[in-house]
């Protein structure tokens, strides 16, 4: 194989990952604001309850692509929300998607001997709103809102990670471990 | 990920996701148990900061009066009422309502917080010397 083909096999793979990547951002994107118009809330009545469908895509790339790219879809969906909502807000979902990244990542190791992806979703769900929870005590210098808002949080977080555990395995089982050229 | 496997959710699910749950319920009653006092007091005060400073006070006596007052804070704006030994924000035009959504305040430590206005609202047990809530801050 000449330099030159190898080269442009090269282009067109990194080609092939942005824009992979461009989808799933976009795709995150659409999740994260078509759950700010499911009324949750009123179904059950938890302040700062999520369904964290985006965590769907967040899987997704971390079983199927690198972890760098799971970093990026992270990043880049928070940047684009951060910009209609205020820095704190950006600040505050990066924190806990940040941590609930981190630990799926850890995980994802053990997936299929120790833990399945609705461990790995819950666990997902748990450190996200830890995480989220940490930077309002924090900026608020309020160490009160770990009782407050987190033990609801984190029982609700259990059904709401199950639930976006089992919308994202019949995503994962479907889709190819790297997408074809 | 196993791709051959079939049947129900459940049949997938392995020793690890149960320790995941269990560590994630234990945490969340531990922190419901360590509450300071889930059973209210009928002579609690109350109190609103803003970045760490007292905005406004309540007595108790106030707070089972009953009234309303209106809020600025870091662009948002709030409305705040109390009466029958409780107080509440009422409406905000912060992005993520989560101040409104705590609803009553009526036990000690109880708080409801607004990040983006970064206020926090707080039932305190001791009675306190009132002030005017009615307060602009920018």
């Amino acid at each position: 194989m000449t330099k030159k083909t190898t080269t442009a096999i090269q282009q067109r793979k990194g080609l092939h990952r942005l824009t992979v990547n461009a989808v799933l951002i976009a795709l995150a994107l659409t999740l994260s604001i078509l759950e700010r118009w499911i009324p949750l809330d009123l179904l059950v009545p938890i302040p700062g309850i999520k369904l964290g469908l985006a965590n769907v895509v967040t899987l997704y790339a971390l079983m199927r692509l690198r972890p760098l790219d799971a970093w990026i879809i992270l990043v880049a969906r928070n940047l684009f929300m951060g910009a209609v909502s205020g820095l704190t807000t950006f600040l505050f979902s990066l924190t806990g998607g940040a941590l609930a990244l981190l630990t799926m990542w850890l995980l994802c190791r053990l997936e299929g001997r120790v833990v399945s992806l609705v461990g790995i979703s819950i666990a997902g769900a748990a450190l996200h709103n830890i995480g989220q929870v940490t930077v309002a005590s924090f900026l608020l210098s309020e160490p009160l809102l770990f009782l407050t808002y987190l033990p609801p949080l984190l029982l609700t977080g259990l059904l709401t990670g199950l639930l976006t555990g089992l919308a994202a395995w019949p995503v994962i089982r479907s889709l190819p471990v790297r997408p074809a050229l | 990920m196993a791709e051959s496997k079939r049947g129900a959710w459940f049949r997938w699910l392995k020793w690890g996701d149960f320790v995941i749950v269990a560590l994630v319920a234990l945490l969340a009653v531990a922190l419901l148990l360590a509450m300071p006092d889930r059973f209210g007091d009928s002579r609690a005060a109350a109190h609103l900061t803003c970045d760490g400073e007292i905005l406004c006070r309540w007595t108790a006596d106030q707070l089972w009066t009953g009234g309303e007052t209106t809020i600025e804070a870091h662009g948002y704006h709030y409305m705040i009422i109390w009466g029958q030994g409780r107080i509440r924000f009422a409406e905000a035009d912060c992005p993520d309502q989560v101040c409104v959504r705590t609803g009553w305040l009526k036990s000690e430590g109880n708080l409801a917080a607004c990040v983006p206005g970064h206020l926090i609202l707080k039932i305190s047990g001791a009675t306190s010397e009132p002030t005017e809530p009615d307060v602009i801050v920018r």
